[in-house]
């Protein structure tokens, strides 16, 4: 697979605010139809653009945490210093997520490289 | 089934292609997770876990194959006092329209409710905690774990060992465990109005089981020797609990615990009986005993006459013949002879119970069938010794049953002895046998087991005879599918549809084979969809406690690489945060899991070489996730996921 490529570094980003499904999508998504499903609710791509650079400029959505990590294990850590009442939660999640994903990651391909990874000769 | 047969050659393109193909595989992962969710759990009756968007079971064609798992959840309810009788008469009344008129349901899902509250079970627990039912536990909730909470409660009501001693139990206590103990004494040793009307046990009903412990011998006495003012003091040992859930045990502690005066000697319950077409009368059963041996010079049962029954010496502690013939009721229900109530009422199913199971017994003997016969507890297991155990006279209305000679015939069925092997081992061999040996089509094995069709009658009895019991055969008795074979003869009738009355023995093979089936199929779908949501980079959604109009859900989107992000709502609560991290948290814990179940799976299914044959692939993931499970965790499951850090 070719997400091996991809496997360098491991970016984990939370974010936080208010998304809203819109109307017609949400319509969509409530009458049980699975074939006319819209693709997506939301554009995650659209959504990583954002954070990267204007998420802030809409007020909607604000990174709580962000976490790097290199193939050599070097990590760097973003949090946010105004996360109020319920920051604390807001990061026991985020690093839970990164825990979640570095573990995971490397089990995923320790299994499944030797099978899935195998090109056609 | 040609539908069937096309999504199996789906199934293996897409799975080839994910093998073969870094382009294709991804477009073959988005056509297998609809296979899988869709397809299969509609073929497979798979409640399918709400929290990863994509569920489609609500529509209520699928809802209607939930049905059977409805009646087994309910007569678990009813048994265990969660729901009362009336409640219990009311839902075979109306089980036809409950999945369409819901406030059917109603009193149903409160007994669910009391049940899941009071359940410990690290699965259950797990699911509670995950996903977070809300105040108000809905069908919906309920239907989506349907096969989870059926399995966990069972063990509450069955008499095959798997419900282990609990770690501390009060007496008085009103928990499952205190509601299963109440249970088994009603149905062992319901000697009193007082015991019979109990939902749970409580400290006045200790003296009954001080009773059963001094008759039966088990040496597991709560409170030997105490006085009045002591029973506050009284506890429930393990051993009690462990011999009160095992009715092996349990006959083994009454063959040991006869008067001296018939040990040894060859006893056997008698009654006569008056057969008037439908009509059937007994009159009171008795304990009966021989000046003779148990086994004679020959290594045999001596034979009953009608003179000698007639003759023989009557006990006069009627206690015996009670307990004798509750036991023996509970065994010939336990391997599904019997579909009655456990009640000590001796009638015309226990009576047909007794020969059908007879008949069997001799019909194998006399095609010469003598695979799979356990020997080791007769002194010679002979067709003769097989005959003598039912001495049977219908004009003159007059039987005598070897109470212990049945019993090992039954215990050829099912036992609760260690049985060597692995989990699904035995399963896969009956399966193997109806496919080559009996020369049942893949095809028509399929449509047999998977549509249920004709066990349709067995429902519809239920609703005439209101008392009826299924007995549901536990995941973790291995000896079930191994003395199964012993009736592969009406397994395939029932399959080519020679049989027009599903017999309980067919029943309880339908209805295991699907559990199983089901199972396993439930733990790879589960599986498959983090796997596939990972890879397709589909969120980890929490939902939100209480919904709020168009905003977004708590999620965890990975993509192909791992890198993440989180969305966390800016009103999300400590209790919703709490609930996301536990979903990420299950999800780590399984991946290893996860990921070798579907390596698996996507192998076997290259192994489908003809139409049909999900009997058996789901018979084969069933036996095989097992005994993953057990190497991951190094012990038997009893839930899907463990607290356990993966080794």
């Amino acid at each position: 697979m070719s997400f091996v490529k991809d496997l360098v570094t491991l970016d984990v980003v939370t974010v936080t605010g208010s998304m809203k499904i819109t109307v017609k999508d949400k319509d969509k998504r409530t009458d049980g139809d699975q074939e006319n499903m819209p693709d997506s609710i939301i554009d995650f791509e659209e959504l990583f653009t954002k954070i990267n650079g204007t998420a802030t400029t809409r007020g909607d959505l604000s990174i709580v945490a962000a976490t790097r990590i290199n193939l050599d294990k070097d990590t760097y850590n973003f949090v946010a210093n105004d996360l109020g009442d319920v920051g604390k939660g807001l990061v026991e999640l985020h690093f839970k997520s990164v825990d979640m994903a570095s573990k995971s990651r490397a089990e995923i391909v320790a299994r499944l490289m030797p099978n899935w990874g195998r090109k056609k000769k | 089934m040609s539908a069937d047969s096309s999504k199996v050659s789906k199934f293996k393109q897409h799975c080839n292609q994910i093998f073969q193909d870094d382009a294709g595989g991804k477009s073959s992962l988005v056509a297998l997770e609809r296979l899988v969710e869709q397809d299969m759990a509609n073929t497979y009756k798979i409640p399918v876990s709400p929290i990863l968007p994509g569920n489609s079971s609500t529509s209520k064609d699928k809802q209607s194959q939930l049905r059977g798992l409805w009646h087994q959840l309910t007569q678990h309810l009813v048994d265990l006092r969660y729901i009362s009788e009336q409640e219990f008469l009311e839902y075979q009344g109306r089980k036809k329209q409950i999945l369409e008129q819901r406030e059917f349901l109603i009193p149903i899902i409160k007994g669910v409710n009391k049940y899941l509250w009071q359940e410990t079970a690290p699965d259950i627990r797990e699911l509670l905690n995950t996903y977070d039912p809300g105040p108000y536990l809905t069908q919906f909730w309920v239907e989506q774990h349907l096969a989870s909470i059926a399995e966990a409660i069972s063990k509450y009501t069955s008499f095959d060992g798997s419900l282990a001693p609990p770690d501390d139990y009060e007496i008085g206590e009103d928990s499952c465990y205190g509601r299963s103990l109440a249970f088994r004494m009603r149905v062992i040793f319901a000697m009193d109005e007082a015991l019979d009307d109990a939902d749970i046990f409580d400290r006045s009903m200790i003296k009954y089981t001080i009773s059963l412990d001094n008759i039966l011998k088990l040496g597991s006495n709560p409170a030997p020797n105490l006085r009045e003012e002591e029973i506050e003091d009284a506890t429930i040992s393990a051993e009690f609990w462990a011999q009160i859930c095992d009715l092996d045990e349990l006959f083994e502690a009454f063959f040991a615990a006869v008067p001296e005066k018939i040990q040894d000697k060859a006893y056997a319950i008698t009654y006569k009986f008056q057969k008037q077409g439908d009509q059937f009368q007994a009159s009171d059963y008795e304990l009966i005993y021989l000046d003779r041996p148990a086994i004679n010079n020959s290594g045999n049962s001596p034979k009953w006459t009608v003179g000698r029954i007639n003759r023989a010496e009557r006990l006069k502690a009627g206690i015996y013949a009670n307990i004798a013939c509750r036991l023996l009721q509970l065994k010939l229900w336990q391997t599904s002879f019997y579909l009655g109530a456990i009640d000590g009422d001796w009638g015309k199913m226990s009576h047909e119970a007794v020969l059908d199971a007879h008949r069997l017994e001799l019909s194998l003997w006399e095609k010469g069938n003598k695979e799979h016969v356990r020997k080791e507890k007769f002194q010679q297991y002979s067709k003769r010794t097989v005959k003598r155990s039912v001495f049977h006279k219908d004009k003159k209305g007059i039987i005598a049953i070897d109470l212990e000679d049945m019993h090992q015939i039954l215990q050829n069925y099912v036992s609760t002895v260690e049985e060597n092997g692995e989990a699904g081992e035995n399963e896969a061999k009956i399966i193997d046998k109806l496919r080559s040996e009996a020369e049942v089509s893949e095809e028509r094995l399929d449509k047999a087991i998977l549509t249920e069709k004709s066990l349709d009658k067995c429902y519809d009895a239920a609703s005439e005879s209101p008392k009826r019991r299924v007995s549901y055969v536990s995941m973790k008795n291995k000896s079930f599918f191994r003395g199964l074979v012993r009736g592969i003869g009406k397994l395939v009738s029932w399959i080519i549809g020679a049989f027009k009355k599903v017999l309980g023995l067919i029943f309880s093979f339908a209805k295991a084979i699907i559990d199983r089936i089901r199972k396993g199929f439930q733990l790879f779908a589960k599986g498959f969809r983090y796997l596939s949501h990972l890879l397709l980079g589909r969120p980890i959604v929490t939902p939100r406690i209480n919904p709020n109009g168009s905003s977004l859900p708590m999620f965890t989107r990975f993509q192909l690489d791992f890198d993440a992000i989180n969305y966390i709502p800016e009103d999300a609560t400590e209790r919703e945060l709490k609930a996301h991290g536990k979903t990420l948290d299950m999800m780590r814990k399984s991946m290893i899991y996860f990921i070798d179940v579907v390596l698996f799976v996507i192998k076997m299914i290259g192994r489908l070489t003809q139409p049909g044959g999900w009997v058996w692939l789901g018979i084969t993931i069933f036996k095989w996730l097992f005994r993953r499970i057990e190497e991951l965790f190094q012990l038997v499951p009893q839930h899907q996921w463990s607290e356990d850090p993966v080794a």
